[in-house]
């Protein structure tokens, strides 16, 4: 049996007296699409952030491909090729689109005062290899059009495939979508969900997503863990967590939660 | 003949502030970094240029240390305060400006403290008639301004630069996409201090003269105006800044024959006019006056 | 060390006044405020233009000369600040840079580099178990001590205190419990720039009124804000007697141990730091603060 792709072992963290995560446990398997639900509060952000690094665990592991990333700097754990989206679509203002992409390709040679100095021909060479790959995936993402917009002047929309964008360009093996079909029209949330998809057959990757929408979790997650108040409640397929028990019970009655059914 | 005088004073002054005015729109325009320390890199190499040479090095060598040695300075101060916010990366770098001017006026061992240090031998006297040295030294400036402009057009323009770009538009962003931001920070840092250095060593071999009077606060402020109303993040928008501020200072200094006002007057309607370009820009045109170039990628 | 103890809690509870107008500017508004400590020099020249120019009384001179510092503080949010409120920090932070200029040229073109001081009544000297104190000092160190009771007052038992330190903590929610948020606003900058006043006016009367009188509290001002955590009132005036208290013991020690114990100074007796620098101790302490615990040495008014 091979390794995980990504292994969240015994994760618990404080806030100051409130426990955001109670010793949670859970595996990805490699190739797959994995969706972790739960209602606002239940951890499933804070969770994130510290899979990427971009926050401290009070104590557990997380092993990339059986590699320890626990404790690891964020931009350490995305050079190993763990890649992730944040709730709210980063579209910085003063950077066009192709700008975007072309920041997130990996391993450039250019990133360096001496690379950008004295190697100049073959980054020149790098950047046209990218600049070619960065068209495409704006072709993938209907974003062609809008190549040397500034990515600011994007439609919200528009900012989450940018997100996707920047994703496919970063090419990471492991990849942390956080909410990506929030408020989004539903002719937008199918493009979405065929990226998403295409991410993993096309492209081999392995994909945790944050999602309140179990619609687009239905679509496109093989496998789905439901967090309450920092633990793991449940785990199985979309269909199995849907019917759950402990999960009916844990959002009947309760107010914010905001689980919306399929049809 | 007093007219060219003036002129290549003033060209020749405008060559050194836009270099600190470029060092400065690296840190500040590109990468973000708010540095209201700058002029405690300029004095750095000042003094370092200036004891080089009063102990006998050559001219290039003497440069050369200035801007390695602030360099290093640069990267000293990034270290304990990249990973602060804003705000306080502000004061820290103030504090540190300051630091360093007590540190000249005091430490009389090494600085001569208020009487300043003179006697730096311009160079290549004996090799360029005297009556055109004024004229050679401002075109060994404006060298020294062409190649600051061309490492910095490679920079900008550069994946590097793009980078830095990232960490001024949204570091979290830069972060998640694997750049090492703390890193970069102080790499920009280093090379805007370097070239700030460079200007000091300029400066301390065109005047001859340095003392801590040289490299107060207000430098730092008045090479602020010149980034943020030329036009941050635009290099020729520093350019820009600096001869319109430089103008203007040193305009005011000259005219003051004819002004109806004292010496010291003049000084603070300077300051007050300063002030009120820098209030302006930021409520009324914050990118300055030529703006950052949107980059196009041409498929 | 008693006359350390005096001096430290003399220029700890003057620091404190400024600093307490800075730590809620600073937490409410998010940006750190450089003009602030022109707000002191104003009410010290003001103070100054109506008792020795226009005549008044000290007292009422004082009073009037913190409102207007007060008032000029909420000036500049007016036409400056208020302006900014979508602004970035780092917009906020260059244009108070810009405003403290502006404040210093006009000052000095009216007033020049002289200094000027105040008239007041000779004061009387006490002796305080070896330590020399003056009934101004006194004074003032009552002053200081009432002004800040008042301000705790006002945080604790007043609507608007109230209202304040909602903001500090959370301006969103704070909007959403139906606050009037510019109003509040307005008032902490009357407020502070008041109690920076205040600090002005002290200084000017425990020693002169220079003109760079609020640029050389700048530092320690802000370090002792931060060393206290911003927004947390109290927290910057035990930052500020704490930072009163490095400066003075600094100065004072005698460090010819410590330096020949590695074997420097070896023929010198005394090595003392010199005066001159003073206000880079507040730096050293920030600067090992801002790194050893960014949020403070006490716990910050609100979550980081």
């Amino acid at each position: 049996m091979t390794a995980p792709q990504l292994e969240i072992s015994e994760i618990s963290k404080n806030f100051g007296g409130l426990k955001a995560l109670d010793q949670v446990s859970l595996e990805v398997a490699s190739e797959t699409i994995v969706g972790i639900v739960g209602a606002n509060g239940s951890g499933k952000s804070t969770l994130f952030n510290i899979a990427s690094g971009f926050l401290k665990c009070d104590s557990g592991c997380v092993r990339l491909a059986g590699r320890p990333i626990t404790g690891l700097r964020p931009h350490h754990i995305a050079q190993m090729g763990l890649a992730r989206s944040f709730q709210v679509a980063r579209a910085p203002d003063q950077m066009t689109v192709l700008e975007n992409l072309l920041l997130a390709f990996a391993d450039q040679r250019g990133e360096t005062i001496a690379g950008a100095l004295l190697g100049r021909r073959p980054i020149a060479v790098q950047e046209n290899r990218n600049l070619a790959r960065a068209l495409e995936i704006l072709a993938l993402t209907n974003l062609a059009a809008h190549a040397n917009a500034l990515s600011s002047e994007l439609s919200g929309g528009q900012r989450k495939l940018l997100s996707i964008a920047r994703i496919l360009a970063r090419d990471a093996s492991t990849v942390l979508l956080d909410e990506p079909a929030a408020g989004i029209n539903p002719t937008l949330r199918g493009i979405l969900a065929d990226l998403v998809r295409r991410l993993k057959t096309d492209h081999g990757k392995t994909i945790v997503l944050i999602e309140h929408d179990m619609r687009f979790v239905g679509d496109v997650c093989d496998h789905v863990f439901v967090l309450d108040a920092g633990r793991l409640i449940a785990a199985g397929t979309p269909a199995e967590v849907r019917n759950n028990d402990i999960v009916l019970n844990a959002y009947l009655g309760r107010g914010p939660a905001r689980l919306k059914a399929a049809p | 003949m007093q007219f060219f005088d003036i002129f290549i004073y003033f060209a020749t002054m405008i060559g050194i502030f836009g270099i600190l005015a470029l060092g400065l729109n690296l840190q500040y325009g590109l990468t973000g970094l708010v540095n209201f320390g700058h002029v405690a890199f300029y004095a750095i190499g000042g003094y370092t240029a200036a004891l080089a040479t009063i102990a006998g090095a050559p001219f290039v060598v003497s440069l050369l240390l200035a801007g390695i040695v602030a360099a290093f300075a640069g990267l000293l101060i990034a270290l304990p305060t990249a990973r602060l916010s804003t705000s306080y990366w502000a004061i820290t770098t103030l504090g540190i400006a300051e630091i360093v001017r007590m540190v000249a006026l005091n430490e009389e061992w090494l600085t001569k403290g208020s009487f300043g240090l003179d006697a730096i031998t311009p160079p290549w006297l004996d090799l360029v008639p005297t009556a055109a040295y004024s004229a050679f030294y401002m075109a060994l400036t404006w060298a020294v301004v062409g190649a600051v402009l061309i490492v910095l057009i490679l920079i900008w323009n550069s994946p590097f630069g793009r980078a830095l770009k990232a960490i001024r538009e949204d570091e979290e962003l830069a972060t998640s996409l694997g750049k090492p931001v703390f890193l970069l920070k102080l790499k920009a840092m280093a090379l805007g201090a370097m070239f700030a250095g460079l200007a000091g060593g300029l400066y301390a071999h065109y005047i001859t003269f340095i003392s801590p009077d040289d490299f107060t606060p207000v430098i730092t402020m008045i090479v602020w105006a010149m980034v943020i109303i030329g036009g941050k993040g635009n290099l020729v928008g520093s350019i820009f800044g600096t001869v319109v501020i430089v103008g203007f200072y040193n305009s005011t200094r000259f005219l003051k024959d004819y002004l109806p006002f004292e010496a010291e007057t003049v000084a603070n309607l300077r300051m007050l006019v300063i002030g009120l370009l820098i209030i302006g820009v930021v409520l009324f045109r914050p990118q300055g006056v030529i703006a950052e170039r949107k980059r196009i990628y041409k498929s | 060390m008693v006359q350390i103890l005096v001096n430290s809690l003399l220029q700890g509870a003057t620091l404190g006044l400024l600093a307490i107008g800075l730590t809620v500017t600073f937490s409410i508004l998010r940006f750190a405020n450089f003009a602030h400590g022109e707000f002191a020099m104003i009410g010290a020249y003001a103070a100054y233009v109506l008792s020795i120019v226009i005549g008044l009384p000290f007292i009422i001179a004082a009073g009037l000369g913190v409102a207007v510092a007060g008032g000029m503080a909420l000036f500049a949010d007016t036409m400056v600040f208020g302006r900014l409120r979508n602004a970035s920090p780092i917009a906020l932070i260059i244009a108070s840079l810009g405003l403290s200029m502006v404040i210093r040229a006009i000052f000095g073109a009216a007033f020049g580099a002289d200094e000027v001081g105040y008239e007041l009544p000779l004061a009387s000297h006490y002796r305080l178990f070896g330590a020399v104190i003056t009934s101004r000092q006194v004074t003032i160190i009552g002053v200081a001590a009432a002004s800040l009771v008042t301000f705790h007052l006002l945080l604790k038992r007043t609507k608007l205190g109230k209202s304040m330190r909602a903001l500090s903590d959370d301006p969103s929610l704070a909007r959403g419990r139906g606050l009037n948020v510019e109003r509040i606003i307005k008032y902490t900058w009357f407020i502070g720039g008041c109690y920076a006043g205040l600090t002005g006016v002290l200084i000017g009367a425990e020693s002169i009124v220079w003109p760079d009188l609020g640029y050389e509290l700048l530092l320690p001002v802000f370090a002792a804000t931060i060393i206290g955590g911003v927004g947390n009132v109290h927290g910057a005036v035990l930052g500020a007697m704490l930072l009163a208290l490095v400066e003075n013991l600094m100065l004072a020690i005698n460090w010819s141990p410590l330096f020949q114990a590695f074997g420097f100074f070896a023929d010198q007796d005394f090595v003392f730091v010199k005066t001159q620098y003073r206000s880079a101790f507040a730096f050293i302490v920030l600067v090992i603060v801002l790194i050893w615990r960014p949020t403070g040495i006490l716990r910050q008014a609100r979550p980081s």
